[in-house]
């Protein structure tokens, strides 16, 4: 079953309640633009990771600033990440450095061998696509994929239609989305907010 | 069909003559460049940091040149966007030709420009842009079953003019019915403030006539009464032309069809300021 924008904004209170249940980063909920009549909503939080390590002799942890949008593509009809990357001081991360810590976020969590994942076919900075802004993204194309199979696995059509209406198993599809990609910006997902 | 009169040809091969000046040090020669409408800024990059090392001593390795931006009329050019698109958005009109186009070696708008390099490359840009037009169009199947090799070639092809090599590739993208057309609508406020408008249109109507630009208009600005008119590559379009013809004729290569929003009513079927598409015949510049 596909998600819609409507399903999407309609499931983000409850995403931001089970978020900010367990995390204690700033969280809001904003409206970026319109689409037809439809409002186009995002989750936006900012939290501190350790970044990588400069070199293996370093003592002190890097730390990076991620700005983080949880917003929808009509498009692939699913969710999409956009965040910025910058030092805590507020100054962007160099191009070469958002890369590395996007890469390094992606291999320790899926154990991939350093140099075999192709980083440029799935990460680039682009315009937000309604506040313009240039903001990092992950390339969605097999998102759509995923969070077919995440919802149909929780029942989420049961009226057959086709589309996920029951906000729950949204909010819950959305929420097991997250806990995959929002690795690659250091985000783990308390397994409470599922409950 | 794509014959060497056609429509499509046209469009790829229509050119702006540009002229690239570096303020900060007037001694600098100008570099004029006949660019494609449909190509991007950020690809003639190496050729104006070779530029800038050959006549203002900047090292093409130094910061100045690797953080080296554009304006115009004072703003920083946005050079995500198709160079054409951004040459109809220019308020409070399109600058006559040459287009004078700033080099800047400093102060890099970070917060306002995408920056392109060894780790953002434009390549994957345009293949972003590729992969949601046929999110729209096919759930991404056709570019998703292309390999790696259709995929630079349709980059090669339009980075080196080679319309035949683009368009054997594209050909697969453009055929077979579309379930989303992929268009954008952009309005240049006079602040310098861009909006871009994207919502999902079919093809066709509930009644299966083709959809229009004017019910386009209405799906995306639902509320919107004032008199306007839809422009792509210079030209107004009559909002009767149904939007599935436009996307075939006049789509960019990004597989996009670009609008821009334009107070007023549309008088005619082609514009006397559609500059580019004259200019082409004439091509009075010498690049140096």
């Amino acid at each position: 079953p596909m998600l819609s924008r409507s399903a999407f904004n309609e499931a983000l209170p409850q995403l931001l309640a089970r978020l900010s249940g367990r995390l204690s980063w700033p969280m809001r909920l904003a409206t970026v633009g319109a689409e037809s009549d439809t409002p186009v909503m995002e989750l936006q939080t900012s939290f501190l990771v350790a970044g990588p390590a400069a070199d293996a002799s370093d003592s002190a942890p890097v730390l990076v600033q991620v700005r983080l949008h949880i917003g929808f593509s009509s498009a692939y009809a699913c969710p999409v990440l956009h965040f910025c990357l910058s030092q805590p001081d507020g100054v962007p991360l160099a191009a070469s450095d958002a890369a590395d810590f996007v890469r390094v976020n992606v291999e320790s969590s899926t154990g991939e061998a350093a140099g075999q994942l192709d980083l440029a076919s799935v990460l680039s900075q682009v315009p937000h696509p309604q506040l313009g802004c240039p903001m990092y993204t992950l390339h969605p194309c097999r998102t759509a994929e995923l969070i077919g199979r995440l919802t149909s696995a929780s029942e989420a059509d049961r009226d057959g239609s086709g589309e996920v209406r029951d906000t729950n198993a949204a909010a819950l599809a959305v929420l097991s989305w997250l806990t995959v990609y929002g690795r690659a910006v250091g985000l783990q997902v308390p397994p409470e907010c599922f409950l | 069909q794509t014959t060497p009169d056609s429509i499509q040809r046209q469009v790829w091969d229509g050119k702006l003559p540009v002229c690239f000046v570096l303020p900060e040090d007037p001694d600098v020669p100008p570099l004029y460049s006949l660019v494609p409408r449909v190509g991007y800024f950020p690809a003639l990059l190496d050729r104006l940091r070779a530029h800038l090392s050959r006549h203002a001593g900047i090292d093409e390795d130094s910061p100045g040149a690797q953080q080296l931006w554009l304006r115009s009329a004072g703003r920083p050019l946005r050079w995500h966007l198709p160079v054409g698109l951004l040459y109809d958005l220019e308020r409070p009109k399109p600058p006559p030709l040459p287009w004078e186009v700033e080099i800047r070696t400093r102060d890099f708008p970070t917060d306002e420009l995408v920056s392109f390099g060894p780790n953002n490359s434009l390549e994957s840009y345009f293949l972003y842009c590729l992969k949601e037009a046929d999110a729209l169009k096919h759930r991404a199947r056709v570019i998703n079953e292309m390999g790696e090799r259709e995929h630079r070639q349709l980059w090669q092809g339009l980075l080196n003019d080679q319309f035949d090599q683009f368009s054997v590739v594209n050909r697969k993208l453009m055929e077979g019915e579309a379930k989303y057309l992929p268009f954008r609508i952009y309005q240049q406020g006079a602040d310098g403030g861009l909006s871009v408008l994207q919502c999902l249109a079919k093809p066709h109507r509930e009644d299966s006539t083709p959809l229009t630009l004017s019910d386009l208009l209405r799906i995306c600005l639902p509320n919107f009464t004032d008199p306007v008119t839809l422009a792509t590559h210079g030209v107004s379009l009559p909002m009767e032309t149904p939007l599935a013809w436009a996307y075939d004729k006049l789509a960019y290569p990004d597989n996009f069809l670009h609008l821009v929003l334009q107070p007023g009513r549309c008088n005619s079927a082609g514009d006397g300021e559609s500059s580019a598409m004259q200019l082409d015949s004439s091509r009075i510049l010498t690049v140096i």
